[in-house]
């Protein structure tokens, strides 16, 4: 009898004991957590210091450039039109890059004011896919990569007229494209490739570059990490593009996600919905149930 | 209702304004804080989905510590000190029957009052929690908040 009674309290404690050990190790994980997001805090507090400084980088740099050419541009005697172009293209190029650094700055710095709203109209996707590369042209040509584009239109005519915000995936089509290209070894292979159905649109960016090595996965999407900060002096930016895609996607109720393919490179996959333009809630008569209430 | 100026605000906006205009919005687990200054006149609304930004991406309001403190900001930018301004709290209802969703309501309403008890700005309304949408609609201007609630979806 005793015995019993003694088993069945032995048998408590070994059960206690053990969601007492399970509490423990979730302890121990919220901890980890916590830690992690405590060290991303204090960075993203550090990075507001910097903020300044990086920009300022960013624009006086090529604008130091921009000026230094055009007036060497201007010192030029009128017969050496050939290298007066050679100029021009550098200015080019730096205004170009200026410009892209630019729009990502305002973008990130538009939604984090909370005033970037969405205006949906339709778009030709075949078209903007096109646009976007063409706006890279000199880029891809001057790596050598190779863009293959591909559309799969599984909706009756949905990529001709997909409702959306026109700007924001443009945004990221630009972006995705840019990282891409950027990443790339030279002589490389970008696939572009957008499928198109009655429901959204799935996009995959894929490079076949040096990818991101693990350890820095977590970190991809935040604002101004350039996992590799060698890369910083050729490949140049703030690594604002991902933060930018990620929310413009949550914006238009969409997904993305990121893939690092065994052979290598990069995979990123965007999922945007057909936006439903009579969803806007602005009748919901059937759903409301008693008179409206005054505060 | 006054139909002139009607806004809808999207989760992860905010919207201040002055003016006589109506601002809808529609909220499950989401909370929306409205803030007032009498003396001014000015009102502000948010529209946040969790609680907190966890440092990835970008620091948008869709998160409730950056949401209220940047509304709070907004109206200050406005000419409004803390002390003039007030609180309505709205959302946060049990709508996502997903387990994993971890009291998202609940904890994006704690949120607000937190961050509003130690800015000391008085909450003067609430109707938060329970298991249904609401539809609200914000008068900047007056400070007016009305409601409906929505079948539960």
């Amino acid at each position: 009898m005793a015995t019993d009674k003694n088993d069945g309290l032995r048998k408590q404690l070994e059960d206690s004991e053990k969601s007492n050990s399970e509490l423990l190790a979730r302890i121990d994980e919220l901890s980890g957590k916590l830690y992690d997001v405590n060290k991303k805090l204090k960075e993203a507090e550090a990075l507001k210091g910097h903020f300044i400084s990086n920009i300022t980088n960013e624009i006086i740099n090529p604008f130091a450039s921009i000026l230094a050419l055009s007036e060497n541009i201007l010192k030029l005697d009128d017969e050496s039109m050939d290298k007066a172009k050679k100029m021009a293209g550098l200015i080019n190029s730096e205004a170009f890059h200026l410009d892209f650094q630019l729009a990502n700055i305002f973008a990130a710095a538009m939604i984090e004011s909370g005033k970037e709203l969405v205006n949906y109209s339709s778009v030709n996707l075949n078209e903007l896919m096109t646009l976007v590369v063409v706006y890279f042209d000199k880029q891809i040509e001057a790596k050598q990569v190779q863009v293959e584009l591909q559309l799969e239109d599984n909706s009756n005519g949905n990529a001709e007229a997909f409702v959306t915000d026109n700007k924001k995936v443009e945004v990221i089509f630009k972006n995705l494209l840019s990282n891409a290209v950027k990443f790339s070894y030279a002589g490389g292979k970008v696939e572009f490739k957008l499928v198109v159905s009655n429901t959204g649109l799935q996009l995959s960016v894929r490079d076949y570059g040096k990818g991101v090595p693990e350890e820095h996965r977590k970190e991809i999407y935040d604002r101004f990490k350039q996992v590799d900060e060698r890369i910083n002096s050729i490949n140049s930016g703030h690594g604002l593009g991902l933060s930018i895609v990620k929310s413009y996607c949550m914006l238009l109720e969409g997904k993305l996600a990121m893939h690092f393919p065994a052979d290598g490179g990069t995979e990123v996959l965007v999922e945007l919905p057909f936006a439903d333009l009579t969803d806007q809630y602005d009748d919901l008569s059937d759903f409301i149930i008693d008179v409206g209430e005054k505060f | 209702m006054v139909e002139e100026e009607k806004y809808y605000l999207h989760p992860s906006n905010l919207f201040v304004s002055g003016k006589e205009c109506w601002v809808n919005t529609v909220l499950g687990s989401c909370v929306s804080v409205c803030l007032y200054d009498e003396k001014l006149k000015v009102g502000g609304i948010n529209h946040y989905m969790l609680p907190f930004w966890n440092g990835e991406g970008l620091e948008s309001p869709r998160y409730g510590n950056i949401a209220i403190n940047r509304l709070i900001e907004e109206l200050v930018k406005f000419g409004s000190s803390r002390t003039n301004m007030v609180a309505k709290i709205f959302g946060g209802g049990k709508v996502l029957n997903d387990v994993n969703s971890f009291h998202i309501g609940e904890r994006n309403i704690a949120v607000a009052y937190k961050i509003l008890g130690e800015e000391k700005i008085p909450v003067i309304a609430s109707s938060t929690g329970g298991d249904r949408g609401r539809k609200i609609i914000f008068n900047p201007l007056t400070g007016v908040v009305l409601q409906k609630y929505l079948n539960k979806r």
